[in-house]
């Protein structure tokens, strides 16, 4: 089965998009911040990770460019789910490594399309 | 409760202060002074316990709450979530909770409105409506108490709900609380309607020291409004305001109104204030028209003051127009510093003209270099290169350092996302993907 991670220190968030997913037949690995994310990614080997941008300690970005210089997770697809919606937090976003970026609020079916559309093009 | 511990400690070392203190002080000291101590302390302690109980029950509270709406949770993230089948038994099952039930589990159903959007975010609004919470929240828009008002605005911004919108009006032009009208102007911002735009505009003549509301908050709610308003942003900016005016400028570059070039141009080459001729140069830039390049051309150089300047160089490197490329390989020479710095990244925003051009700047001759395009606009800056000094003169060491420092940076933006992907070999098989995920 498609493991994802989600990372995000709001429960309620992190709860929906663990909802959402495992609806949609996913496995689901939720944790609440950055180090936590850093270590199930390297742990469990998932094949997707949603990433909240701010966390507390380790954010989403520099999870991301963390796992990006790890040769074991530099390949691992990282969606950045975050409510910083300005031009620059976006460049910034795809600048680290990320592969999508989906601005708060958000709709929790768009969301799987997203997701589904980066394993897609990931694998490709 | 550690920190509560803490203060409850405290507390008694005040309160066992009184009776030492008869014999420390002086005789001359009124009597009543330990009485007044001590009757301090008493109040303080007082205090101190009463924080500690009312937290203690905030906690007792919480928990109530939680232990309450754990089972309901499913039936939220139906509600949000769920397949459309799911959402509707979801609301109906919520809509028919008991009150006392639906009032413990109320605070986290609002919660989620600012969590979603889309469909999940109209199944909550619709289940808000059905329970009557925002027909309350519209009532309490006109209450006596400040913070019951804030408290509606609030909940009727986060329901987008467009009814409110002159009654949120009203608050931010008239209410006599500050943090009302703040919280009005972020509600009618995330309302979103058009309507909004003239008197958040408007707020932002008034001084912020005197209950106005602070103007990256209205510049926030304006950008939030989207396209829709940019008819009336673009008329404000002939406003008598030069703030109203720059935040115009702004907006309009922000949310692509492309429809707004003709009026920004007008603004980039006579408006009186420098503020707004650079809001106006960076909007041009982000909308990325080709007609506003003669006038960014112009504002690149002298007279222009500095902060106008270093604008319109930027933005011509985001304009994108290669015609602008001979006047930026002129700006290398500039006598303002700041200009010279940003002419090297904006060529390189230019993308292969600009990149020859810096080649020619930063290695005279070199095979890289190659002659400019041939309907390349005039290089207006020139004059001010002949007077510059020698080191900043063309072909001088400082414009040959700002040029290769320009490419190294540019290499630099490149390499980096190059090598953060070593390799795709844990990608997902697309049989698997199309199996388990859709």
């Amino acid at each position: 089965m498609t493991t994802v991670l989600v990372a995000d220190d709001d429960s309620d968030i992190r709860e929906l998009v663990a909802f959402k997913l495992g609806q949609a037949g996913y496995d689901v690995l939720a944790v609440g911040d950055g180090a936590a994310a850093l270590e199930t990614a390297r742990a469990q080997e998932p094949d997707l990770a949603i990433l909240d941008l701010m966390m507390p300690g380790l954010s989403g970005l520099d999870v991301c460019s963390q796992l990006r210089r790890d040769e074991a997770t530099a390949a691992l697809p990282v969606i950045m789910l975050t409510a910083k919606a300005q031009e620059q937090d976006v460049a910034t976003g795809f600048a680290t490594g990320a592969d999508d970026y989906v601005v708060k609020p958000f709709s929790p079916r768009e969301l799987v399309s997203r997701v589904q559309a980066v394993l897609a093009r990931t694998a490709s | 409760m550690t920190s509560a511990a803490g203060v409850v400690a405290r507390a008694l070392v005040l309160a066992a202060l009184p009776t030492a203190l008869p014999t420390a002080l002086p005789a001359s000291l009124p009597s009543a002074l330990p009485w007044a101590l001590l009757v301090l302390a008493a109040v303080v302690l007082l205090l101190v316990g009463g924080i500690a109980a009312r937290r203690a029950a905030r906690r007792r509270r919480a928990e109530r709450v939680r232990r309450a709406t754990e089972p309901l949770r499913p039936l939220l993230l139906e509600l949000v979530a769920g397949e459309p089948d799911e959402q509707a038994d979801a609301a109906s099952r919520l809509t028919a909770l008991a009150p006392p039930v639906w009032r413990s589990v109320e605070p986290a159903v609002v919660a989620l409105l600012s969590k979603v959007r889309g469909d999940s975010r109209a199944e909550v609004v619709g289940l808000l409506e059905d329970r009557g919470v925002l027909a309350r929240a519209r009532a309490d828009l006109h209450r006596r108490g400040a913070v019951e008002r804030a408290r509606a605005a609030e909940l009727v911004g986060a329901a987008g709900d467009a009814t409110s919108v002159p009654a949120l009006v009203e608050l931010l032009t008239a209410d006599r609380a500050g943090e009302v009208r703040l919280v009005a102007a972020r509600a009618l911002g995330r309302i979103g309607a058009a309507e909004a735009a003239a008197p958040l505009l408007s707020a932002l003549r008034e001084p912020r020291g005197r209950g106005g509301v602070p103007p990256q908050v209205l510049a926030h709610a304006l950008l939030r409004l989207g396209p829709a308003a940019a008819g009336h942003l673009t008329a404000a900016l002939v406003d008598d305001s030069a703030a109203v005016r720059a935040t115009a400028c702004e907006i309009l570059g922000r949310v692509g109104a492309v429809g707004s070039v003709a009026a920004l141009r007008e603004r980039l080459r006579g408006d009186a204030s420098p503020e707004v001729r650079a809001r106006a140069a960076t909007a041009l830039g982000r909308l990325g028209m080709p007609s506003a390049l003669p006038d960014l051309v112009a504002a690149s150089a002298p007279p222009a003051p500095g902060a106008v300047r270093t604008c319109a160089v930027r933005a011509l490197g985001e304009l994108g127009d290669p015609r602008a490329v001979p006047v930026l390989a002129g700006l290398l020479a500039d006598d303002d510093g700041r200009v010279a710095a940003l002419a090297g990244p904006a060529l390189v925003g230019l993308g292969g003209p600009g990149r020859t051009a810096l080649h020619e700047a930063a290695d005279p001759g070199a095979p890289e270099a190659a002659a400019a395009p041939d309907d390349a606009v005039d290089a207006v800056p020139d004059a001010a290169a002949a007077d510059a000094p020698e080191d900043a003169a063309p072909g001088g060491p400082l414009v040959r350092a700002r040029a290769r420092e320009a490419l190294v940076m540019a290499q630099l933006r490149e390499v980096v996302p190059a090598q953060r992907r070593p390799s795709r070999a844990r990608a997902v098989a697309p049989a698997r993907l199309v199996g388990d995920g859709a």
